[in-house]
């Protein structure tokens, strides 16, 4: 069926929750209100409050009662309303659910779902656009989600509904509704750590992280018609880190271009690029070039927002700069 | 009690009394049963003041750690309310917690030497001993009030899972206030899960004197504007403490979370290290002739115990950290290999 992001993911957590009744969601509105965005709507009705939590706004405890259940073997998916508020609750996602295998030697697990989503491009200034899945990229025990089309997406969530680890699970709002694909129906799950390639190409690799992948296959395709065949990836997730579907890619085309929305000191495209200067020194015709916004906060104002941003013709710039 | 209470104390004003001898069995308690607390509270007193040793005088053990010596009365009264499948959640000061659940003193005591017999196999240390879930020790996180919350998602699952479990959530007075205590609170309340919240106030957060950086000044008044009912025991007492629990445990099962607060004092620093010249003299002293070993051991002599069957506890005591000691000497170290499956 054709949809968009945010039917994607809805589906991929209804299709769970019917699958294991030991799965339940908590957040901010995402009960009666289902979601500012309307991603939970309807889970309330068809599974009830036990299962389908509105909660107060604090993120603390959110995050603490996701750890909590899902050492008691619950599948908690905990919504935190917009990626900038995940600070608040990082303490629990690195000192406890990140941990809690490891302080408790293997006794204990909390394999539980934060949901969060960047919001750039919709004018929701500095406070509640950012993207630094880097930040948590860093934390060892976790996995770090980009879903960033509706097919792959679902996959993802059901994946993270199943996996032994704590998930943070990073949504662009910007795609939840303007990007459709078909998504298949029924159970699929789509694995962590490995890096999909979107489209082949010979030319140039570009990989774009989370809202750039969409970005990256228009970009591609106005490059073909100047002759350059690019071959777009995207990572699907920042930990694990599948460098060597890209490394096999950048050893065919020589040319690597990362588009990300992160600010470029220490982003994961950084760390993208380390992992190819050392797996792919001798392949490069040129240096790696890392496309990010300016070391500027997100401007609220639609017009300074909108030249903040990467595009579609900012990609297409920087994929030329590497074949010239 | 003996102790002068002053509003600038910190600690609200006691109101849950002992249970006398006569009243034992409508507590449930029998002779067996308040034996068995004391048994704990030795057992608790011994080896803190070996592993206080082992820190500081003798050095063997490195690293932070925070003891129990002062607070024996609660966590052994506390945990006797409790039913198989109920848990414990607790903190960086929790020997005492570990024991009292009957977490086996050779497995605390290689946790504090970072051997792979410990029961995180010595890669959690003394800040971690309660987590021995099938002791119901669930849990312990170093880092303040972190697992309150995560205590209300572990009460929440018990509720979803249809059960009378309830979860109990040990912290101190410094804990109530970083904005997880308010937050965990909160959504307790809201969510009405069965948990109650045991706050070991021992009146200093760290080096400082709670009530100084409190305001408001007290953990009953936070607790109840959350929603959350509270009783004030004497934490050095474990008839009031139990007496306490036993009072709020069918409200606490029923899903109508509870906090008590159990008034205490530390007989030393923060952590061993610390000699906590930061407390007034008069007042130590005052608190050290409330010793919650000895009140109990003196309250047991009057109730017709012999010496020599008191005696005979201190001596199992010992012979029992001193196994402990050994066994943590001679153990191993987990190989470094080990880690990358636990991550």
């Amino acid at each position: 069926m054709e949809m968009n992001l945010a039917q994607a993911i809805r589906q991929g957590l209804e299709e769970e929750m019917e699958r294991n009744d030991r799965v339940i969601i908590i957040g901010e509105d995402v009960a009666a209100a289902g979601g500012i965005m309307g991603v939970t709507k309807g889970l309330l009705e068809k599974f009830g409050s036990k299962r389908v939590l509105d909660s107060p706004i604090s993120e603390i405890a959110l995050a603490g009662f996701g750890v909590g259940a899902a050492m008691m073997g619950l599948r908690p998916v905990v919504e935190i309303m917009y990626m900038d508020f995940t600070p608040l609750a990082l303490e629990q996602i690195m000192n406890q659910g990140a941990q809690i295998k490891f302080v408790s030697a293997g006794k204990l697990s909390a394999p539980f779902v934060i949901r969060t989503q960047y919001s750039l491009g919709r004018h929701n200034g500095p406070q509640h656009s950012q993207f630094f899945p880097s930040a948590f990229a860093n934390i060892v025990g976790i996995n770090v989600v980009l879903p960033s089309r509706p097919k792959v997406a679902k996959g993802l969530i059901k994946q993270a509904l199943r996996d032994e680890r704590p998930t943070v699970f990073i949504e662009p709002s910007y795609h939840y509704f303007d990007y459709t694909e078909e998504v298949p129906d029924g159970d699929y799950v789509t694995p962590f750590g490995k890096a999909e390639v979107v489209r082949e190409g010979k030319d140039l690799t570009i990989v774009a992280l989370s809202r750039l992948v969409p970005e990256a296959l228009s970009a591609a395709e106005d490059l073909e018609k100047k002759g350059i065949s690019a071959e777009v990836i995207d990572p699907v997730t920042a930990r694990p880190l599948d460098v060597k579907t890209i490394a096999a890619s950048v050893q065919k085309t020589g040319r690597l271009l990362i588009a990300s929305d992160e600010h470029e000191n220490s982003s994961v495209a950084s760390e993208i690029a380390a992992d190819i200067y050392d797996l792919c020194y001798g392949s490069l015709k040129k240096p790696v070039l890392r496309l990010h916004p300016p070391e500027v906060h997100v401007p609220t104002s639609p017009a300074l927002e909108s030249q903040y941003m990467i595009d579609e013709d900012k990609l297409l710039r920087a994929a030329e700069s590497l074949i010239r | 009690m003996e102790i002068q209470m002053k509003k600038e104390d910190g600690y609200d004003p006691i109101n849950v009394p002992t249970i006398r001898p006569d009243e034992y069995d409508s507590f449930g308690l029998t002779r067996q049963r308040v034996f068995g607390i004391y048994r704990k509270m030795v057992l608790i007193r011994t080896f803190e003041k070996e592993a206080e040793d082992l820190y500081v005088s003798r050095g063997v053990l490195g690293g932070l750690s925070h003891l129990y010596l002062g607070e024996e009365a609660i966590a052994p009264a506390v945990v006797e309310v409790m039913k198989k499948g109920d848990m414990v959640l607790g903190t960086y000061r929790g020997h005492g917690h570990a024991l009292a659940l009957g977490v086996e003193p050779k497995k605390v005591m290689a946790e504090l030497y970072g051997k792979e017999g410990g029961v995180a196999k010595g890669l959690a240390g003394s800040m971690h001993v309660i987590m021995d879930p099938d002791k119901g020790a669930l849990y312990s996180t170093a880092i303040v009030g972190s697992h309150i919350p995560i205590s209300v998602g572990v009460a929440y699952a018990m509720k979803y899972n249809g059960t009378d479990n309830m979860t109990i959530t040990f912290f101190g007075d410094g804990t109530t206030n970083i904005g997880a205590f308010f937050e965990g609170l909160n959504m307790a309340g809201y969510l009405k899960v069965p948990v109650l919240f045991v706050v070991e106030n021992n009146l200093y957060a760290e080096y400082t004197r709670t009530s100084k950086v409190m305001s408001g000044g007290s953990i009953e008044k936070r607790a109840e504007s959350l929603g959350i009912p509270t009783l004030v025991a004497d934490g050095n007492d474990p008839f009031s403490v139990y007496r306490a629990v036993k009072t709020v445990e069918a409200d606490v099962r029923s899903g109508k979370p509870m906090l008590i607060e159990a008034v205490t004092y530390r007989m030393k620093g923060h952590n061993p290290y610390d000699e906590a010249s930061y407390r007034p003299s008069d007042e130590v002293k005052a608190w050290l002739s409330r010793d919650p070993v000895d009140m109990m051991k003196r309250r047991l002599l009057d109730e017709g115990y012999e010496e020599d069957e008191l005696a005979q506890v201190e001596e199992w005591a010992k012979k029992e950290v001193e196994s402990a000691e050994k066994y943590a000497e001679s153990d191993g170290v987990l190989s470094f290999s080990a880690l990358y499956d636990l991550v």
